[in-house]
């Protein structure tokens, strides 16, 4: 069922959202070895409850009415605790919603819970998580793609119909991709960052998962817009959702540097069907070539690991943490105690991004990441005077079994490597699953130009209407 | 080339603590040696733009409301600083 429809029975009476909810908290238990959600919320039968209740006075609850909704676990949740996927933090229980779960709670949405991740964002398999890994539902012994694994198999898995989860660099088109659901990253400044923790916050924006572009596109409506807690977010940014485009007279560039020679063939197949589809509809689909993409992801983990350091630096059990015994420690030394709870990736992360911004670093690393950055993005907006959209697969390789990737540390790079563009440019940028008979999950990428959010969506539906499995 | 020095200077400065140095050094060599690609890209003479967004269409640099109003705000202590609820 769409959230639309579903919102629609409860507000008219026809579905009782309690009624509902059980069904979905009972789902949740019956797919728990998946290991999707880090903590289920306890209230959500009694906020349903809530609506019903709303729905017999005759009060109107939203356009979100008793839709199960997932929320990743490093945005914040009132009274809900919020680990990010950290032994750090997993005390952590804030006293205020993120922007966007009030937007949503608002518009009647229920919270089901917080869906496992990669620590602090730090992943792209979702087995960097000190919770475990997430399972993929749609092809067990699988990666779910990360860092937002959880909240893609939540909808996957039928456990939630909308997830919000965070893109730094393709956290959320990545696991779209291996799970076979949609993903969609915003345009940066469009969705308020307040209550998201920060991992690099000149990159990262909220995104949604959902199961039908419209769902997507209703999530993106309610929350989008300015926002007073957050500075980054773009004036006026509020529009509103106007559904198919026509591709009749729509310029489409394939990017050349996005589909490698060596590609699976199940992903070129993925790519040749959506191109299919797109001419079917009207558009015309021409190769372009974007350089910088060669060294987008060196780009992307400079700039991340030097803002990951910053970030994290607050960790210092005092202002966060969890119960630790202050007695007997010189302050440097309890801090440094403190911190070693974070895991691996995270050290590991920290540890670098000390070093590329560093004295006798910079000039070779963080400053040429910036001019990487400052280049791809005169090079898109460049072909955007051309094309109105650009396409690629969304992961040019297949999700792979879990503990594969793990041991090197630059091997999941690769997951990351046609995502992280939309990430520097700022641009808007969709995950939708493509046609493969009997074949692995894969997730085709559309980007679209700077603020056309709902336009990319549009696009995106018309591919949708065209026919997905 | 980072030694082993290098990442236990570093990982003081980020107060941390790590298991096995031997590994830190290898795996930070190895992501360092991954990010000298960007001196093949021939970037040298670029401009570094500040962000994707062009500054105008973010809110004026102005105080926020929340800063404007900060004299309104609840109780004081005796030297004139806010006592801030307690959180939790």
């Amino acid at each position: 069922m769409s959230a639309a429809s579903l919102a629609a029975a409860v507000r008219s009476g026809d579905v009782s959202a309690q009624d509902y909810i059980g069904g979905v908290l009972e789902r949740i238990h019956d797919t728990e070895k998946l290991n999707i959600f880090i903590t289920v919320n306890p209230d959500a039968v009694q906020q349903a409850q809530h609506i019903d209740a709303m729905v017999r006075r005759g009060e109107d609850p939203g356009r979100l009415a008793g839709v199960p909704v997932s929320i990743k676990d490093n945005i914040c949740t009132r009274n809900i605790r919020t680990t990010c996927g950290s032994r750090m933090l997993e005390e952590f229980v804030p006293p205020y919603d993120a922007t966007v779960v009030r937007r949503l709670q608002d518009e009647g949405a229920i919270i089901m819970g917080k869906t496992n991740m990669d620590e602090f964002g730090m992943g792209s398999s979702t087995e960097f998580s000190a919770f475990g890994p997430t399972d993929n539902p749609r092809c067990p012994g699988f990666v779910p793609g990360g860092s937002s694994g959880g909240s893609a198999a939540s909808v996957a898995a039928d456990t939630s119909i909308i997830s919000l989860g965070s893109d730094t660099g393709g956290s959320v088109r990545n696991p779209a991709s291996f799970c076979g659901v949609i993903g969609f990253k915003p345009t940066y400044g469009m969705v308020s960052r307040y209550g998201l923790v920060s991992y690099a916050n000149s990159l990262e924006q909220i995104g949604t998962f959902g199961r039908q572009v419209s769902d997507v596109a209703l999530a993106q409506e309610i929350m989008s817009g300015n926002d007073t807690h957050d500075n980054t977010t773009i004036s006026d940014a509020a529009p509103k959702y106007a559904g198919s485009v026509d591709m009749r007279q729509k310029k489409i560039g394939i990017v050349r540097q996005m589909t490698p020679a060596n590609l699976d063939s199940a992903i070129s197949q993925a790519l040749d069907a959506t191109i299919s589809k797109l001419i079917e509809a009207g558009a015309v689909c021409d190769w372009v070539s974007l350089d910088m993409v060669k060294y987008s992801i060196a780009a992307y983990y400079t700039i991340t690991s030097t803002e990951a350091a910053s970030n994290l630096a607050r960790y210092d059990n005092i202002r966060y943490g969890y119960n630790r015994p202050k007695s007997n420690y010189e302050f440097h030394r309890y801090v440094t105690k403190s911190r070693a709870k974070f895991g691996p990736e995270v050290k590991r992360r920290i540890i670098t991004g000390g070093f590329v911004p560093s004295k006798g670093y910079a000039g070779k690393y963080f400053l040429k990441a910036l001019k990487v950055k400052s280049r791809l993005i005169a090079d898109v907006r460049k072909l955007f005077k051309v094309y109105d959209y650009l396409v690629s697969p969304t992961v040019p390789i297949l999700s792979f079994r879990q503990g594969e990737k793990i041991v090197d540390p630059v091997s999941l790079f690769a997951v990351d490597a046609n995502t992280v563009t939309a990430n520097l440019t700022g641009i808007p940028a969709i995950s939708i699953p493509a046609d493969v008979q009997n074949g692995p999950m894969v997730g085709i990428q559309i980007m679209g130009r700077h603020r056309t959010d709902m336009d990319l969506l549009g696009a995106a539906q018309t591919l949708e209407d065209y026919g997905t499995p | 080339m980072i030694d082993k020095s290098d990442i236990i200077r570093m990982a003081a400065m980020m107060r941390l603590e790590l298991d096995d140095q031997e590994e830190m050094v290898r795996d930070v060599r190895k992501i360092l040696e991954y990010f000298s690609a960007l001196d093949s890209a021939g970037v040298d003479d670029e401009p570094v733009l500040d962000n994707a967004i062009p500054l105008e269409m973010l809110r004026p640099d102005q105080p926020s409301e929340a800063e404007r109003n900060i004299d309104t705000y609840g109780d004081r202590d005796s030297d004139g600083y806010i006592i801030a609820p307690k959180v939790g």
